[in-house]
């Protein structure tokens, strides 16, 4: 996992819900990219987020107990840190949170990240704290102009406005 | 008499990093202080760890909720800090972290 050091854009992940939501997850499916979640050992999970993990299992590619993930580090705890393909089998569940805000204990695994093959990172949330950072300049051209098109259809007043 | 393990500072994050003003002697000033401040990330700065998780569980008593903890934990290499697990909203960041 590489997190490059280029300038995030900087967004309010609860505003990116509905279709700038699906819009992410496409994104994540053209780019062929892995989306990792987080079942963080400190919080309790109800038994949806269990049955997410079990869902998920077919397109699991890594996973790992840690105490640090994209966006995140954390200090005298761990979390199980996994990693999946975005294919047919995942989409319809990675769309079960609904917007990127809803990948929140204890319905849901947390902190949705999605990464090119190569290991960089284009977008890192952490739903507790509804801020989300992406790096369009990681994709391609065309996939960067997407991700920005992504981020003007999202709801609310403006996801990039907060003091 | 006010519970001197119980002092912080209402802070907020801007873009420079954290900024902390005044001081709050007590988890009910620490709860004025936040309501009143309008940043969105916001909190208290205690002067070490244990002073931060006694100050959260202070809050959480006084507000009715759990006092289960979320962290220490730190974002894009910002100051480490914990929440109360229902009250996100909340930083409780301190001083004497792992990175400071």
């Amino acid at each position: 996992m590489t997190i490059t050091t280029r300038d995030p854009i900087v967004a309010q992940a609860r505003y990116i819900t509905g279709k700038a939501y699906l819009g992410l997850l496409d994104l994540a499916r053209q780019t062929e990219s892995l989306i990792g979640l987080v079942w963080r050992e400190q919080l309790k999970f109800s038994p949806s987020a269990l049955q997410i993990a079990a869902d998920l299992k077919p397109s699991l590619v890594e996973e790992r107990l840690t105490d640090e993930w994209p966006g995140t580090r954390l200090f005298g705890s761990q979390a199980w840190y996994r990693l999946y393909r975005c294919d047919e089998h995942s989409l319809p569940i990675f769309a079960r949170a609904e917007r990127l805000d809803g990948w929140l204990a204890p319905d849901f695994p947390e902190d949705m990240s999605c990464h090119l093959p190569t290991g960089e990172c284009w977008l890192i949330s952490v739903a507790h704290e509804t801020f989300c950072w992406l790096f369009p300049e990681v994709l391609d051209d065309i996939r960067g102009r997407e991700l920005d098109r992504v981020l003007k259809s999202a709801a609310g007043p403006d996801p990039l406005a907060f003091k | 008499m006010p519970d001197e393990t119980a002092f912080s500072a209402p802070a907020h994050l801007g873009p420079d990093g954290l900024v902390s003003r005044g001081l709050n002697r007590n988890a009910d000033e620490a709860i004025a202080a936040f309501r009143a401040m309008r940043q969105t990330i916001r909190g208290t700065l205690s002067p070490d760890i244990d002073s931060a998780e006694r100050l959260a569980r202070d809050v959480a008593a006084k507000l009715g909720c759990r006092p289960d903890l979320r962290g220490p934990e730190s974002h894009m290499d910002g100051p480490f800090h914990f929440h109360l697990q229902d009250f996100p909203e909340w930083h409780f960041w301190f001083l004497g972290g792992p990175l400071t």
